[in-house]
């Protein structure tokens, strides 16, 4: 299953592509163009985490 | 998805009787869509209930924060929590449904509405055929008789849908217009 998104880079522009799951995980994502690194603020794990749980739920039960 | 419908039932029990051939082929797709369907409006209350903070007559969208380092600097931004969900997973990925179906009557028929034109011509154009069928039965996963003697071999493919138009116009929106912050 892809869970891999794109954002552009706040800096250059250039996309990024990102894991969810690695930005719940403290993965940081890196710009090709200019090594900026992305991750997930502190602050938000809880927001994102719960949100990802329910949206796991929601596929889970479509599935059934 | 799992949940039977009369319809459903009702093809089920065709299937060992004998049904149209374009009934046989149709259904499989119909619950594939009447799934997928269910599986979207599904996803679109998701995001409304947890993307979107209801303020009564509008919605605002839940922004999450992110944070990225450039030359040892961080610097933090803004972002919709729906940019970052994978959303265009709750659709069918690819279906793949394989059967082989045994002929078991032909019918042909002329429909009785009138049509303009010549009409002795017209009646052999509009001729239509029928074909009735069932499943071909199974056994040891190999097909009883050989479909290409008495039967037809169907194979339906069905791809995933891309996201709709509006939720990805929102995403682009959204993406495009990243302002960083100190804090």
């Amino acid at each position: 299953m892809n869970t891999t998104s794109i954002i552009a880079c706040p800096a250059c522009g250039n996309p990024i592509s990102f894991d969810i799951y690695g930005l719940l995980a403290g993965k940081r994502f890196c710009c090709s163009h200019c090594s900026a690194a992305l991750a997930l603020s502190s602050e938000s794990y809880g927001v994102v985490g719960n949100t990802m749980q329910k949206f796991e739920a929601l596929k889970a039960s479509a599935g059934r | 998805m799992a949940v039977l419908e009369k319809s459903n039932l009702n093809y089920l029990s065709s299937l060992s009787t004998g049904n149209s051939l374009e009934a046989l082929i149709s259904a499989p797709l119909t619950a594939i869509s009447k799934a997928n369907a269910m599986m979207l409006s599904g996803q679109a209350q998701f995001i409304l209930d947890f993307c979107f903070r209801n303020n009564g007559d509008s919605y605002s969208p839940v922004l999450i924060k992110m944070e990225y380092t450039k030359d040892g600097e961080k610097s933090y931004f803004h972002l919709p929590l729906l940019t970052i969900l994978p959303l265009n997973n709750l659709a069918v990925d690819k279906v793949d449904v394989n059967f082989c179906v045994e002929v078991t009557s032909t019918t042909t028929h002329v429909p009785s509405n009138p049509v303009r034109g010549n009409p002795a011509k017209s009646k052999v154009l509009r001729k239509k055929t029928r074909l009735g069928a069932k499943l071909a039965p199974k056994e040891n996963g190999k097909y009883k008789d050989n479909p290409s003697k008495n039967g037809i071999s169907v194979a339906i493919e069905a791809k995933q849908i891309p996201l709709a138009r509006g939720i990805t116009t929102l995403i682009d929106v959204y993406s495009k217009n990243i302002i960083t912050s100190e804090e």
